[in-house]
């Protein structure tokens, strides 16, 4: 387990960074999120990973047409080779019920799966409003973000959530900013000097 | 210029930031931010600094208590002035509306007085929910924080700026933090990553 990880290309920074990297997003305009969004995803493909877009707010033809932007031609089809295009509430809220465990659950064989296929790693981005959609409970999204950050196996899987500002309360937003051990600031990646550990979370 | 690069101790950790320190603390609970201010509070006051504590949700009586219980005695301090309380209504719009330039001209009065004074410095520490009340002039609150960073390099005031998270909405917050260049987080002062400095500010606001 000594291993040392992989360092991977985020596509928005010149850095590389560890591949399991739980990243956060928050942004009040448009224009600063799409450049990162579409960068990180561009980065992805051409690395050669499994691209998963779970959307909100955003269509498909939107994304497509970002990543044209960058010389990258996604298929119509919206599970393509290239990226998975998925509806976030239905995923997460599957059974009209989000349970946090489940979804987490099985993921490293699911990434051996991946990597068997040929695969060289996995990247999801998550646009995390559908939260606050009705039926949904952004307590246990907020318990999500921390067994997120407490999977200690080998799970090689980079996530970028992302929070519009504009849509969350201030105490949520708040919480939010200290679950992800990356953030990022100004376009570049960065420990986040908010996040506190799973460890320190169950103390409070 | 040159006593403007001072660097002084915070009170909040070991490493030393200048003495014009715009700090924003964003707390949700009340223990977190009670050490926190009373420790910002106590330190100014061992400094020979001037400290006045603007008050919104929090009355004067609380954080006596709070600085009582971390074993600070201010009854002194109260009594010949080094430590002062107002209402941050009064305090921020005394004239019944907020001016962003009126605010920072009395801040840097208060500097120039306290220095004439014998005093070490000045530092403020504010509760900014005020700005929540419909008070004329409170939608100018993001300006008066950009404003104070680009004047607090002239004159070395310390201020630490209380948000609570639980009353301002996510898009302010985050603006919020985007105008501080220094945060409280976990306990300890550091830079913010997530600051914008005063001319980028400008141009983007003029672009």
């Amino acid at each position: 387990m000594n291993k040392p990880k992989k360092t991977i290309e985020m596509g928005f920074t010149n850095e590389y960074f560890p591949e399991s990297c739980h990243i956060c997003l928050i942004y009040d305009s448009e224009e600063q999120r799409q450049k990162i969004v579409a960068e990180y995803l561009a980065a992805g493909i051409k690395q050669g990973e499994y691209i998963s877009y779970f959307a909100d707010q955003t269509t498909f033809d939107k994304v497509r047409f970002w990543l044209k932007g960058m010389a990258i031609e996604i298929p119509q089809d919206e599970n393509n080779e290239l990226m998975k295009f998925i509806n976030a509430l239905s995923y997460y809220n599957r059974d009209g019920k989000f349970e946090p465990e489940k979804i987490i659950e099985g993921v490293e064989q699911r990434y051996d799966n991946l990597k068997q296929k040929g695969y060289s790693g996995s990247r999801a981005t998550g646009e995390m409003s559908w939260a606050i959609r009705e039926g949904a409970c952004i307590d246990r999204l907020l318990e999500y973000e921390v067994l997120l950050n407490k999977i200690d196996h080998p799970f090689p899987h980079t996530g970028m959530c992302q929070y519009d500002a504009r849509l969350f309360d201030g105490a949520t937003l708040f919480k939010v900013l200290q679950l992800h051990p990356y953030m990022i600031a100004h376009g570049q990646i960065v420990r986040n000097p908010f996040y506190i550990k799973p460890t320190q979370t169950e103390k409070r | 210029m040159k006593e403007s690069r001072k660097k002084v101790p915070t009170g909040l950790t070991q490493v030393q930031f200048p003495e014009s320190c715009h700090v924003c603390l964003i707390y949700e609970n009340e223990e977190q931010r009670q050490k926190i201010v009373s420790e910002y509070i106590a330190i100014g006051l061992e400094r020979g600094e001037i400290v006045r504590y603007f008050t919104d949700q929090t009355s004067p009586e609380t954080v006596r208590s709070w600085l009582k219980k971390q074993g600070i005695e201010i009854s002194e301090a109260e009594e010949k002035g080094d430590l002062g309380f107002a209402k941050a209504e009064k305090a921020y719009c005394p004239d019944g509306q907020f001016e962003p330039e009126a605010m920072i001209n009395r801040t840097m009065n208060r500097y120039e007085e306290s220095k004439n004074a014998g005093y070490k410095g000045s530092r403020a520490c504010g509760e900014m929910s005020w700005a929540l009340k419909g008070i004329p002039g409170s939608d100018r609150l993001l300006e008066y924080e950009v404003l104070l960073n680009n004047v607090s390099n002239s004159f070395p005031h310390s201020g630490m700026c209380q948000y609570d998270a639980r009353l301002f909405d996510g898009a302010t917050l985050f603006k919020i933090l985007q105008i501080h260049p220094y945060i409280i987080a976990q306990g300890q002062l550091v830079q913010n990553p997530y600051y914008i400095s005063y001319d980028y500010y400008s141009n983007i606001k003029n672009n």
